[in-house]
């Protein structure tokens, strides 16, 4: 984590527009823009710069944006109050369209029914998240009037919120919940050719009661990986689905910021970001070994 | 075609390894023939590859010329696909999109196997720290998806090809290591190579002619899929505005102009859409089809 911080920051740090510029605009003397510079402090050496920047996030402040001025910490969290509930959404999303595609998918593996729910699932995974974006706006927005096309009005009016969340997170959540889907097929197919559903079957259960009791449970640990890992790709996914559908969320935040060169902006997010793919990738891990102890042993 | 140049066992003097352990009879050609991803996957792909390559020679209409006449015109005999809002050809534009996307895709998943391999190998055959340190390395960029690299970059530097292009094969780096390493760390351990190291054959010597030739199809297969993940993330970093700026004929700039036209011509959404769906769709086939066809033990999964 900390060399990921070290990383983030010298890349942005020795580009060659300067900030100061940038926000003055062309027409800037010099002596106005040599001013801005000792005011944000870029004056200073880079590693200095650093050290003022990680003891900031360290204690709680994640700096001042040089354009806007306004403390980051604010900007990001009223970002996150869109950004948090869409990625959400879009898991659930996700495990509605995974679990029932994978097992529909893997039990009629042999038959037409079961062929064409996972060709739907390769389709489900060619389509990229924010091109079903789109989609969903000219069917829905545009064509059926149904639901918001972008924008988001607040959470003070809860429904409303809701429906601009709909759509995003459904665009989210079916591509990830295709890619998931191809893994729970896979578990759910090991499961059927296993000893113990046999097992489950001469005791007289019926093949969807086996499935249920005793199949699913061990589909749970590879599909809980795979989750998580794919958690990192909704946050991801969110970025570009929030500017399809022009959400006040991070993503929104972090492109303007790239626009502006409004560095400790698009440091503090790509960091953030970075952090939870870490996070999550190390939790993922933690539980995978917990949930099946075999592996402990093989390594 | 046997993909081994030599009979190892010849060199060696050690057991011959059966063929269906590494890729011999049945033919691959047997065994694409009875993969129906691969079979769709390779004609969707080549379709791809053949209006690349025609694009560079011939498109219907230039896909930069304006005809403020013939604006949002419907798909007629004379603009298969209609025009969009400065009455450019939209077939034109995929046409030379593809060849845009393609030579992106290519190139970064090229320039990321090229570090990523051998960093894999140098994991593989080193072992202990500097091994350990290449793999930590490996999932520190990881961390970094292929958006964030992006966005650093054009902060830097600006929205470019080169931009998308520098980050997309900065993300595949890791992957190949990881897939490199895995497949390697397999072969070494194996007794032919034991055998050849024993009779002095040098370590260069059994990455190149042992190691390299064996996991050469698991590698292939993870270029092809890779190839698939480069053509939705470029199309998703040059709708984000981080890629080829405007005029330039690039799928996800089309998405993005179309999407402020939807309400005037929301068709101009579906063609961009759906190609972009088609290309990764068939990368995709072909990449899972060439595993069926490589690992013949994997089908059915």
């Amino acid at each position: 984590m900390a060399a990921a911080s070290v990383i983030v920051f010298v890349v942005l740090a020795i580009l060659p527009g300067k900030p100061a510029e940038v926000i003055l605009g062309t027409q800037a003397t010099p002596s106005a823009v040599r001013e801005l510079t000792d005011k944000l402090g870029l004056d200073k050496p880079i590693w200095r710069q650093y050290v003022d920047w990680v003891g900031g996030i360290v204690s709680g402040h994640l700096g001042t944006s040089y354009i806007s001025g306004q403390p980051i910490a604010g900007e990001l969290g009223s970002a996150l109050e869109v950004t948090g509930p869409l990625v959400g959404l879009g898991l659930l999303v996700g495990l509605v369209v995974a679990v029932p595609l994978g097992v529909f998918s893997a039990v009629k593996s042999r038959s037409a029914s079961g062929v064409v729910a996972s060709v739907l699932n390769q389709i489900g995974i060619a389509v990229p998240s924010f091109v079903l974006g789109i989609l969903l706006i000219v069917v829905v927005g545009v064509e059926l009037r149904l639901l918001p096309t972008g924008g988001f009005t607040g959470w003070s009016d809860p429904t409303e919120a809701m429906r601009s969340l709909l759509l995003p997170a459904v665009a989210l959540g079916v591509v990830e919940g295709a890619i998931v889907g191809r893994y729970v097929r896979t578990a759910v197919l090991d499961v059927l050719s296993s000893d113990y559903l046999r097992t489950a079957r001469a005791k007289g259960l019926t093949p969807g009661r086996a499935l249920v009791r005793h199949g699913l449970r061990n589909v749970a640990v590879p599909v809980l990986t795979v989750l998580g890992l794919e958690l990192a790709g909704l946050v991801v996914g969110a970025v570009i689905i929030e500017n399809v559908f022009t959400l006040p969320g991070m993503g929104t935040l972090l492109l303007q910021s790239v626009e502006n060169r409004d560095l400790i902006v698009v440091e503090d997010i790509v960091l953030l970001v970075a952090a939870v793919v870490l996070v999550v990738n190390f939790a993922v891990d933690i539980v995978y070994h917990s949930l099946d102890p075999r592996i402990a042993r093989e390594r | 075609m046997s993909i081994l140049p030599v009979r190892l066992d010849a060199v060696t003097g050690a057991e011959p390894v059966p063929d269906e352990e590494i890729t011999g009879e049945p033919s691959l050609w047997h065994r694409w023939r009875h993969s129906p991803s691969a079979i769709v996957g390779s004609v969707i792909s080549a379709g791809v590859v053949v209006v690349a390559v025609v694009s560079l020679v011939w498109t219907p209409y230039s896909p930069l010329a304006i005809n403020m006449a013939a604006t949002f015109a419907r798909p007629s005999a004379q603009h298969l696909l209609g025009t969009d809002q400065y009455g450019r050809d939209v077939l034109s534009r995929l046409m030379s999109g593809t060849d845009a996307t393609l030579y992106a895709g290519v190139v970064s998943v090229l320039g990321a196997g090229a570090i990523g391999i051998p960093a894999g190998l140098y994991a593989a055959q080193r072992g202990g720290l500097p091994g350990q340190l290449v793999l930590r390395l490996a999932d520190l960029v990881y961390a970094f998806p292929a958006l964030l690299v992006a966005v650093v970059l054009a902060t830097d530097f600006g929205g470019s090809t080169l931009t998308v292009m520098g980050a997309v094969a900065l993300a595949f780096v890791p992957v190949f290591a990881r897939v490199t390493r895995s497949g390697a760390l397999g072969v070494l351990s194996l007794d032919y190579v034991t055998a050849a190291r024993a009779c002095g054959v040098s370590r260069t010597r059994i990455l190149r002619r042992h190691v390299l030739p064996n996991i050469a199809p698991l590698v292939i297969t993870q270029m092809t899929l890779l190839l698939s993940v480069a053509v939705l993330a470029d199309a998703a970093l040059t709708y984000l505005g981080l890629g080829a700026p405007p005029p330039a004929a690039s799928w996800g700039l089309m998405l993005e102009e179309a999407q402020r036209y939807m309400g005037t011509d929301p068709l101009l959404v579906v063609w961009p859409a759906v190609t972009i769906a088609l290309c990764v769709l068939g990368f995709n086939l072909l990449g899972d089809g060439l595993r069926d066809v490589f690992d013949p033990r994997r089908r059915d999964r």
